[in-house]
């Protein structure tokens, strides 16, 4: 492109220059010729009036123009002197050549009509004849004799070719001149192309393509000539450095554009994956304008069912009104962050969960939104509830462990003093065995009655003792495989007195083919005596006294049969159930909760220490079994023990 | 010993570290008529002591300073002299194991204080009898 401006420069210089040349030419051609002929035919007419000077003289003297001798070699003469000049004649008015520098011509008649029209003016005058195919240009000068009369004319004559040739000498010569300097002149401008134009445009373009293809804006042109290609460098300068800045700036603008971009994205892609249900309302008048997925599941709503509507419409009625609303919205306000608000939230099908809202206030396109992360925390308040729950139980099991704690060690304690206490109240029996005997002796009835208390406390005594070293006995058991009807019934043989005595009536439902089940014999013997005991004494005149026993599949566990009643029986387990049940006295509901706490008693300080369901639940704890008491006041009672019937005993 | 079931005083011999019970125990027995009675209150010497009373029976405490009671028994079982006469278990002791123990030892009947003269008249009369 460079080099097209170059060569069209130069073309164009050339092409201006050999046209110039070419009508120079011409033009100079033709006054050269002009003028070189004028000259030569002035020269001519010099040296044809010389001719004439010299032939006036001799007619001056007298002589006759055609007695004249030798005038030839005047003619002559002059031809040799002037090379160029091809003739010298002189002829009469009749155009007949008298004298002639070439002899053999004297005496020829010329009978070309401009010659002699030229001969006979008496005016000098040229004239073109040809001769034997040449041109010839002649100058006519008249010749006047003495007397003024016009006589003949000589004429002087060289070839025309002569100026032909000399101007075609001029013009090559010209010609050669012309492309030398053109040459020159070419050269000079192709350098001074280069030096002004053509570098610095070259610079110019490098720092175009610099520019445009590497977008290289510090690129700079660094012309420093003052003509228009400098200041048009200098220009481009600044405006590179102005597009620098621009550049610059719009980079900065596009970064930001970018970043914003991004962080928008980022925004959607948060928002729009978010666990967390996101709301944004207008804070203004609390109308929802977005939210996300994670919302549209937690209140059950479509987007399209939210979009539009007021936020209330999350909550359930009454719970967060338009006032709350904008409180938080003060709130956020003045404190400039974030706070959260546990509350309420209802779904499209009237469900209410707990969320906890963490609201914040945002701008967007210069609206003041409120965004609102709901977090479902129904689970974790379920949770919660849950955990406070086994917290209670878990505190009261600990109260209870403590509890145990102390009686094991009452226990330990009272098994250590047994044998201590034991000694002295034998010692004290014997006495009133041996006193009992004076007594009788001396018939003396309030001593005996005094013995007989005496004798009956130390009994109560021992009973206490008895039954702490009972419960404190934590000891292994000694399982195996028995039939609970026959331990049933040996129980019973040893109440047997007593159910006489009360007339009680004993009605026994035991199921056929029972199962074998793993206990400890003397233990379970213990339990039933101790419950038989019960029923009994709760029985004032002709009770009944249901014995039952059978095998169930247990469904669910019954309530209040006992708390870690799920961790010792799984539902579906198949259970040993034996049932006590009376026709007395019943437990009234606030003693049915005390019925197995250790020293709890109903019958008074005669009757026993309080410890015998103590022991019971104890045993029956120690066989993994359950015990559950059932009562009405004046109905009767009802104790039922679930044994768990392990596969070695079936 | 032989056997002797005729109506002739029992001698029983009592041993026990608690003093005022020996005495409790010794007058009760006598009181019946039927019974003579020697108390120890420790096992050491014992079976001197039997060669020199030759009792129809003795009680025996379990838990007593020195010789325990049981050990006592086991000496006892193992002269041949002595290993027929009845062994009565006469303890403040009344646990299954402690029963268990001194049956397999050979005593006759395990007793536990406190006891009323009549029980513990009635049990030696039963060992006696067996």
């Amino acid at each position: 492109m460079l080099i097209n401006l170059r060569t069209k420069v130069i073309s164009i210089t050339v092409g201006i220059l050999f046209l110039a040349m070419g009508v120079l030419t011409i033009l100079s051609t033709n006054l050269f010729k002009r003028e070189y002929s004028k000259v030569l035919i002035e020269n001519g007419f010099v040296i044809g009036r010389n001719l004439e000077i010299q032939l006036d003289r001799l007619l001056r003297l007298g002589i006759y123009i055609k007695d004249l001798i030798g005038f030839d070699e005047q003619c002559k003469s002059i031809v040799e002197e002037y090379s160029y000049i091809s003739y010298a004649m002189i002829a009469d008015l009749d155009g007949i050549i008298l004298f002639h520098s070439d002899p053999i011509q004297r005496g020829k008649t010329i009978t070309e009509e401009a010659a002699l029209k030229a001969i006979r003016s008496v005016e000098e005058s040229v004239y073109i004849s040809s001769l034997d195919d040449d041109k010839y240009q002649s100058m006519v000068i008249p010749i006047l004799n003495p007397y003024g009369e016009h006589i003949a004319a000589a004429i002087i004559g060289f070839p025309m070719e002569l100026i032909v040739e000399a101007t075609t000498r001029l013009v090559n010569y010209s010609i050669w001149i012309a492309l030398v300097s053109f040459g020159i002149a070419i050269l000079f401008l192709v350098f001074s192309l280069s030096l002004w134009v053509t570098n610095p445009l070259r610079k110019l373009m490098d720092a175009i393509q610099e520019i445009r293809e590497k977008g290289v804006l510090t690129a700079r042109v660094n012309v420093k000539s003052r003509d228009e290609i400098g200041q048009l460098a200098s220009t481009f300068d600044n405006m590179t450095e102005e597009l620098q800045k621009t550049t610059t700036s719009i980079d900065n603008l596009n970064r930001e554009v970018v970043e914003r971009k991004k962080a928008e994205e980022k925004y959607r892609i948060q928002f729009e994956g978010a666990l967390d249900a996101i709301f944004v309302a207008d804070a203004e008048t609390g109308i929802l304008i977005d939210c996300n997925p994670a919302a549209t599941i937690l209140v059950g709503r479509e987007k399209p069912e939210l979009i539009g509507k007021h936020q209330s419409i999350l909550h359930p009625p009454g719970r967060i009104i338009e006032g709350e609303f904008t409180k938080t919205f003060k709130e956020h306000l003045s404190k400039k962050k974030g706070q959260t608000i546990e509350t309420q939230i209802i779904t499209k099908n009237g469900e209410v969960r707990e969320v906890a809202i963490k609201a914040s206030l945002l701008e967007i396109e210069g609206i003041k939104v409120m965004q609102g992360i709901f977090r479902d925390v129904t689970e974790q308040k379920r949770a919660e509830h849950r955990l406070q729950a086994a917290y209670a139980q878990l505190k009261e099991t600990q109260d209870q462990l403590i509890q145990a704690e102390k009686l094991n060690a009452v226990g330990q304690l009272a098994s250590g003093v047994a044998h201590e206490v034991k000694n002295p109240l034998g010692i004290i029996l014997q006495g009133v065995s041996f006193l009992e005997k004076d007594v009788e002796s001396k018939k003396a009835p309030e001593t005996k009655d005094v013995l007989d208390t005496i004798k009956s406390n130390v009994h109560r005594a021992d009973n206490i003792i008895r039954a702490l070293v009972d419960f404190s006995r934590a000891g292994k058991l000694i399982l195996e495989p028995q039939d609970i009807s026959s331990v049933i019934e040996s129980s019973l043989f040893l109440v047997d007195h007593k159910i006489k005595i009360a007339n009680i009536k004993i009605i026994k439902e035991l199921q056929k083919d029972l199962p074998k089940v793993l206990i400890d014999k003397n233990r379970i013997e213990q339990v039933l005596v101790n419950l038989f005991l019960n029923a009994i004494q709760s029985m004032t005149k002709e009770g009944k006294l249901f014995i039952r026993a059978y095998t169930t599949q247990l469904n669910m566990v019954k309530k209040g049969i006992g708390r870690r009643s799920e961790d010792i029986f799984r539902p579906g387990e198949t259970a040993m159930i034996i049932e006590v049940e009376d026709t007395g006295i019943g437990i009234s509901e606030k003693d049915l909760n005390r019925v197995f706490d250790p020293f709890f008693t109903t019958k008074g300080p005669r009757h026993g220490a309080g410890l015998g369901l103590a022991v019971t639940k104890n045993i029956i704890g120690m066989h993994s079994g359950l015990i559950e008491m059932q009562s009405k006041l004046g109905k009767g009672t009802k104790v039922i023990v679930i044994l768990k019937l392990k596969k070695e005993a079936a | 010993m032989k056997k002797d079931k005729t109506n002739r005083t029992k001698r029983i011999m009592a041993i026990d570290d608690e003093e005022d019970f020996l005495k409790l125990v010794k007058l009760n027995l006598e009181l019946n008529g039927r019974f003579k009675v020697f108390t120890l209150s420790g096992a050491e010497d014992i079976i001197s002591h039997i060669y020199d009373f030759k009792p129809d029976l003795i009680l025996m405490d379990l838990l007593m300073p020195g010789i325990k009671g049981l050990d006592a028994c086991g000496m006892l079982k193992k002269d041949p002299r002595i290993k027929n006469i009845p062994i009565i278990v006469l303890s403040a002791l009344d646990k299954d194991i402690d029963k268990h123990r001194a049956y397999e030892v050979g005593v006759v009947d395990f007793l536990s204080k406190p006891i009323t003269a009549e029980e513990l008249i009635d049990r030696i009369e039963k060992a006696l009898a067996s």
